[in-house]
């Protein structure tokens, strides 16, 4: 068409196109929209994989059928369905019942009257509201999470089979591994583009996504073992025996002493098994868990983690100005 | 200006602390917030929920100083009324009291000297307020811990001349009274005897504790049995329009609470039927 052939090897291009031919003028003989193409594709068969390696990991430890099914109090509902903040929220709604704990509209819950407790775990949530200002509920679940009555129920847990342990984070990396691989792919295509000073942005926009996701999956190692679902699907149905008493089966120290004070009431129930959702009062509901973001409100049982932080040792008239006397 | 006190019942002190369980105590009618501690602009809405309940909240002033020797601070005065205004008030309520003098502030309630001269300033102090604040002031005595020389009147004659040349309310504080009795020896009884209590307008009930032989009105302890017998002996001078909880900290639980109330309700039954 013209005299320096411009136009003719483009034709030329996409006629070998059409005809399946492997265009060896583009890096690896794919053009860009075409790598992307195939790059996403990629993509979504790993994360399959992915799916699939973490549904194997759980099933492969899976081994007792019977696990799950058996009774449970309302500390190892909680912890299943929420882990340790869970925890620490019911026992909150315990003390809360019990009028030891009072929670505001500012979303603060202070400590009312004397302050003991009936039973370890409720004792070291207490031992966090060690001002009469008061804390938040994610102060709490922070402070609360790491003392050695919650971190035992969590522990338990596990012992029982209810929770994975120790190489759940092993599982997580695992399962991201075919998407890593597919993320690399795509990395050295960006590394071969740049070198050959072709057009990159949307392959960096592919990159930055697909890393995300692949990021997200290896930090999500699998919490809860098909025994947890069971226990809890269970629960939901009001089909697991004694979850209306404090302590945790196995470990004497928390074995209910007995007596109707041990006894836990419904309210405090529906905290373990459904987090914030369970809080039937919705002003309650608002004060203790309105102050956090949709993901802290601990109101799915997805989340939860199992770490906690820094752990816990254990009048005025009205803010006028004038002071007291009056 | 002579008002008569509208029929509050029971009450407790209103607290951001207890925000949720006052609104949930049974048997409570009114309340009583604190007016330095309010928005009028942005109310709390433990607040807007007791007003749309039709609970009454008395805003309480801590800070004008109608006791000293300057002028109400108009801003003070003017802060008092926007509350009474949003809250939809049936008074307010503030203390015979300086708290300043000049740029001196003390962080305290401090008694006046309870002469004939003091009386012309806070009369003229109190009218000054009365004048901007859209509803009747209720006037109340305080917890003394010092008395100055060379009074004129007792207590009960000072607030009873208070009363007479202001039309104002008067706010019994019982606590207050016992406070007196302990630390200053003055016989609340008889203080009750003087007082005019058609003015009445409410009373303060509060907790406090006896340390070193003298009385300190905490608003942290519980309603001992003396302030209660005070309570009941002014049950059985007069009827009485309204009765208030003061606790302002190391607040007990929500049952804790109600039983105040309810030995407060009681001190009033049995001071009612021995009197009237």
């Amino acid at each position: 068409m013209h005299p320096d052939g411009s136009a003719e090897p483009r034709r030329a291009e996409r006629a070998s196109h059409r005809a399946g031919v492997v265009d060896m003028s583009q890096p690896w003989g794919m053009s860009g929209p075409e790598f992307l193409g195939v790059y996403a594709a990629a993509f979504a068969v790993a994360g399959i994989a992915a799916a699939l390696l973490k549904a194997g990991f759980r099933r492969r430890r899976d081994t007792d059928p019977a696990a799950g099914t058996g009774p449970a109090d309302v500390y190892t509902l909680a912890v299943v369905g929420g882990g340790t903040a869970r925890v620490v929220d019911t026992a909150v709604q315990a003390l809360v019942e019990t009028g030891r704990l009072r929670a505001g509209r500012d979303h603060r819950i202070s400590p009312a009257g004397v302050q003991v407790a009936h039973e370890p775990v409720q004792q070291a949530v207490l031992g966090c509201f060690d001002t009469p200002a008061g804390i938040t509920l994610s102060t709490a679940r922070t402070r609360a999470a790491a003392s050695a009555p919650v971190q035992q129920v969590a522990q338990d847990a596990v012992r029982r089979g209810l929770l994975f342990g120790a190489g759940r984070r092993k599982a997580a990396l695992t399962s991201a591994l075919p998407l890593a691989a597919v993320f690399c792919v795509g990395v050295a295509r960006l590394v071969n583009g740049v070198h050959l000073g072709r057009p990159v942005g949307l392959l960096v926009v592919a990159l930055l996504l697909s890393g995300g996701i692949t990021v997200a999956v290896a930090a999500s190692a699998p919490r809860r073992t098909l025994a947890g679902d069971r226990l809890l699907e269970r629960a939901r149905q009001g089909h697991v025996p004694d979850p209306r008493l404090f302590g945790s089966y196995g470990i004497a120290s928390y074995a209910p002493s007995g007596g109707d004070d041990m006894l836990v009431p419904a309210a405090v129930l529906g905290v373990a098994v459904l987090g914030a959702a369970g809080v039937a009062d919705p002003d309650l509901r608002q004060a203790l868990y309105g102050g956090m973001s949709g993901s802290g409100s601990g109101s799915t049982d997805s989340g939860g983690g199992d770490s906690g932080g820094g752990g816990c040792g254990g009048g005025g008239c009205g803010g006028g100005c004038g002071g007291c006397g009056g | 200006m002579t008002a008569s006190a509208p029929r509050l019942g029971y009450g407790i002190g209103w607290r951001p602390r207890i925000d949720l369980t006052v609104e949930r105590l049974p048997g409570v009618d009114f309340v009583e917030a604190v007016a330095e501690g309010i928005d009028p602009k942005r109310l709390f809405a433990s607040l807007r929920v007791l007003r749309e309940r039709g609970t009454p909240v008395v805003p309480h002033g801590v800070s004008l100083s109608l006791g000293g020797a300057e002028r109400p601070d108009p801003r003070r005065l003017a802060h008092l009324a926007a509350c009474a205004q949003a809250l939809g008030s049936p008074l307010v309520s503030e203390h015979i009291a300086f708290t300043r003098a000049g740029a001196w502030h003390a962080g305290h309630l401090l008694p006046v000297p309870r002469t004939r001269d003091t009386l012309t300033v806070l009369t003229e102090n109190i009218r000054i307020a009365q004048d901007q604040l859209p509803v009747p002031l209720a006037l109340e005595n305080i917890a003394p811990l010092l008395a100055w020389p060379d009074e004129e009147l007792t207590e009960g004659q000072f607030l009873a001349e208070v009363a007479e040349r202001t039309g104002a309310m008067l706010l019994v504080d019982v606590a207050n009274l016992h406070t007196a009795h302990v630390n200053l020896g003055t016989d609340p009884h008889k203080v009750l005897g003087e007082l005019p209590l058609e003015r009445l307008g409410y009373v303060h009930v509060a907790g406090g504790v006896e340390r070193d032989g003298v009385w300190h009105d905490t608003h942290t302890h519980p309603v001992g049995p003396a302030v209660l017998d005070l309570l009941a002996d002014l049950a059985a001078r007069a009827e009485l329009p309204g009765v208030l909880l003061e606790r302002d900290g190391d607040y007990p639980t929500d049952a804790g609470l109600a039983g105040e109330l309810a030995a407060i309700r009681g001190a009033v039954a049995r001071g009612a039927g021995v009197g009237r």
